[in-house]
């Protein structure tokens, strides 16, 4: 704007005249149409604001009126811009202090920036690790409530004193390691060979013990008359080791056993409680009563105990429960069977077989005579007498026996004797021998000295070889005591025929001549010589 | 009872009974009346201290044959067996074919006891054993039977006082059946 100014005032000087310049000047302004120029109009309303007359003096002073004018104004100027550049210059600082604030500010936010990012990332890897923590915690928990057993059940498992009972909750604990040692196999798929084998072997420690005392327990309930139901399950859970099984089954049949015969022998001896029933060898003279009532209570004992049997394998699924259940009871039972067979044998071995037995003997020798008779129905009766010897209380069948014996060598005595006292030629002096008639026996033609004479020479043979009297069926006999009966009573008889003949021959009464001549032995040399 | 079996052979029985206060046990033989057995059940006579013949009051036939059956008794056994006959069946009295008296003669003359009995009813049977044995008691009593004879029939024993077999002679019938 002053420029403008100065431009104007240097405009107003170029009207002095100069020539070439003047000239142009003037023409210039000549040609100037003032209407047009605004700034000159505006120049010049100015001036006609303070140049009011148009005196010389005006005119002289105009220019530094004007300049004048222009210095107030530009001093007015200064001043105002004086005051603005204050302001500016207060603004500035101000601005200043808050950029510098705000740098502060901007650095300490970067700062504090810079610090927070470590926390966040120190707090978001605490929160990770807190939540793998916690994933640990519940796969420990996990862990431990799948393949570990409390301290609550181990001591179940392994009872809390020696004699502590077995209860339900054994079983479920038992069952519970048996589930852990199956899920093994998920620790082993996935790797974790030392744990699994570390439970494992925790499981197995903790099952042994348990099935141990388990074991005990069996053992002690199959002592009992009123076993515990448990045992069903017992037996169940024992399978998993046989030798513990079979013992406990074996216990078992061993107590049964001891019962049953036990109580065969009370019934056959005492009898029911009170007396009643009565007890069953009182019915030992009825055979068929008797045995009956045996097996009839056998037969009463036995479904019990196939009940029993049945009960304590119920639940065993590793074995043929039937085939189990049949051999305990065969195992049980047979042990009435000795007390059963020898009151059985000495019952019927005895009567329904010996009387067909004797009767089928005799009905065979029916048949035969006398002497044959005699010596096939001795060798039956000898081989029966020393058979039934063997068992006991067969004392009436061996009676019968001995009697059908003694009758039977009775006979054969007799017929050995009246067949000797034929060959030693007495036969026909006998009847005057044992009853001596009153006349003197020499007259008598039975007793003649030539008939005693050949009977003494008979005799004589006799006593040289005794053994060819004998009649050749005696032979037969099994039995050399009979053979020695029948000879010692043929001995004796034909010994006490030549002490009466003898005494007879020497009684003068009977008139015999030369009685030494005739029986020259004396009676006791042939009694020595016959025995 | 009409499929009671004949005997076979000999059966047997012991029975204790008690004469004078004195327990005797009888060992009794009965034996087969068929002609067969005769040889086998001839062997039983010797031993016998008694004998009971038996026959049938309403079959003469039986009674006819009793003379051979006391023939074969009296050869086999001692003088003192007992021998007591027995009419069997008394009670069939109504098909009776042997009168008392006659057979009751039969028995004096041949110096047997008699008793008419039934198996059946069990009438006089008892009796017949008893006095049987009452007789063989007396007879040791009085000497007539000699004890230590082999063939006497009787054992003494320290314990049982005396012992007597007692042989029931059969014919077709007989006194014990029990069927
Ligand atoms: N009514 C009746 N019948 C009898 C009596 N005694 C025997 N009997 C019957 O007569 C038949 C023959 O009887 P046994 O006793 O077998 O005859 P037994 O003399 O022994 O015959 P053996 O054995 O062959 O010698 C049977 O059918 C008997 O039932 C009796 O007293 N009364
Ligand atoms: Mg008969």
């Amino acid at each position: 704007m002053g420029g403008d100014t100065q431009a104007g005032a240097e405009n107003a000087s170029e009207e002095r005249p100069q020539n070439n310049p003047l000239s142009r000047k003037i023409n210039k302004i000549l040609e100037t149409r003032l209407e047009n120029d605004k700034d000159t109009l505006d120049a010049l309303k100015e001036l006609s604001t303070f140049f009011t007359e148009n005196t010389l003096r005006s005119r002289r002073n105009l220019r530094g009126e004007i300049e004048k004018r222009s210095v107030g104004i530009s001093e007015e100027f200064v001043t105002a811009l004086r005051e603005v550049k204050e302001a500016v210059d207060g603004i500035y600082t101000e601005v200043s202090s808050m950029n510098e604030v705000c740098v502060d500010m901007k650095r300490r936010l970067q700062a504090t920036k810079s610090e927070t990012r470590h926390l966040i990332h120190q707090t978001n890897s605490l929160q990770n690790q807190s939540q793998k923590l916690r994933m640990q915690e519940e796969v420990a928990l996990a862990f431990v409530k799948t393949f570990q057993l409390t301290p609550e059940e181990v001591l179940i498992i392994k009872g809390s004193s020696r004699e502590a009972p077995i209860t339900q909750e054994f079983f479920t604990v038992l069952d519970k390691t048996q589930k852990i040692r199956n899920n093994t196999k998920f620790l082993l798929q996935t790797g974790h060979q030392k744990t699994a084998l570390d439970v494992m072997e925790q499981m197995n420690v903790c099952r042994e013990a348990g099935l141990e005392r388990l074991y005990r327990w069996c053992q002690s309930q199959c002592r009992s008359p009123d076993p515990s139901p448990l045992l069903t399950q017992a037996l169940a859970a024992l399978q998993e080791r046989p030798v513990l099984f079979n013992l406990v089954v074996e216990e078992w049949v061993v107590v049964r056993r001891g019962w049953l015969v036990r109580g065969f022998l009370d019934a056959l001896t005492i009898g029911g409680p009170g007396g009643a029933p009565r007890p069953i060898e009182l019915q030992a003279h009825d055979p068929l009563r008797y045995v009956g009532d045996m097996l009839a209570w056998v037969h009463q004992a036995l479904p019990s105990e196939r009940e029993a049997a049945q009960t304590l394998f119920a639940k065993c699924s590793n074995i043929d429960v039937a085939e189990q259940t049949r051999s305990t009871v065969a195992s049980i039972s047979e042990s009435v069977c000795r007390p059963l067979k020898t009151r059985i044998e000495q019952m019927i071995i005895v009567s329904c077989v010996v009387d067909p037995l004797v009767n089928a003997v005799n009905e065979s020798a029916a048949g035969l005579g006398t002497v044959e008779s005699a010596v096939y129905l001795l060798n039956c009766f000898h081989q029966l007498h020393s058979t039934l010897s063997l068992l006991h209380t067969t004392g009436d069948k061996l009676e019968m026996i001995q009697g059908q014996i003694d009758a039977q060598l009775d006979t054969l005595a007799q017929e050995q004797i009246s067949g000797v006292c034929h060959s030693v030629g007495v036969a026909g002096m006998y009847p005057f021998i044992s009853h001596p008639p009153p006349t003197p026996l020499s007259q008598n033609p039975a007793c003649q000295p030539l008939a005693i004479q050949s009977f003494m020479t008979k005799l004589d043979g006799y006593l040289s070889a005794p053994d060819h009297l004998m009649l050749p069926h005696t032979r037969l006999l099994l039995s050399s005591s009979f053979r020695r009966t029948l000879h010692q009573r043929t001995a004796e008889a034909l010994s006490s025929i030549y002490v009466k003949l003898h005494s007879l021959v020497h009684n003068p009464m009977n008139g015999y001549t030369d009685p030494s001549a005739l029986l020259p032995r004396d009676p006791e040399t042939v009694k020595n010589l016959l025995s | 009872m009409a499929d009671c079996p004949h005997t076979i052979g000999v059966e047997f029985g012991t029975r204790i009974i008690e004469v004078a206060g004195q327990k005797i046990k009888l060992q009794i033989w009965d034996t087969a009346g068929q002609e067969r057995f005769r040889a086998v059940t001839r062997s039983y006579y010797r031993g016998a201290a008694g004998a009971l013949m038996v026959y049938d009051i309403t079959r003469r036939s039986t009674y006819n044959h009793l003379s051979s059956w006391l023939t074969d008794a009296r050869n086999l056994t001692n003088p003192n067996t007992v021998i007591f006959l027995i009419g069997n069946k008394a009670d069939l009295d109504a098909q009776r074919d042997v009168t008392y008296e006659e057979a009751k003669q039969f028995a004096e003359e041949n110096g047997l006891m008699f008793v008419e009995a039934s198996a059946k009813t069990g009438e006089n049977v008892e009796e017949a054993f008893l006095e049987t044995a009452k007789k063989i008691y007396q007879n040791i009593q009085d000497g007539s039977l000699d004890l230590n004879a082999a063939e006497s029939g009787v054992q003494h024993k320290p314990t049982q006082p005396g012992r007597t077999n007692l042989n029931s002679d059969s014919q077709p019938n007989r006194d014990n059946c029990s069927c």
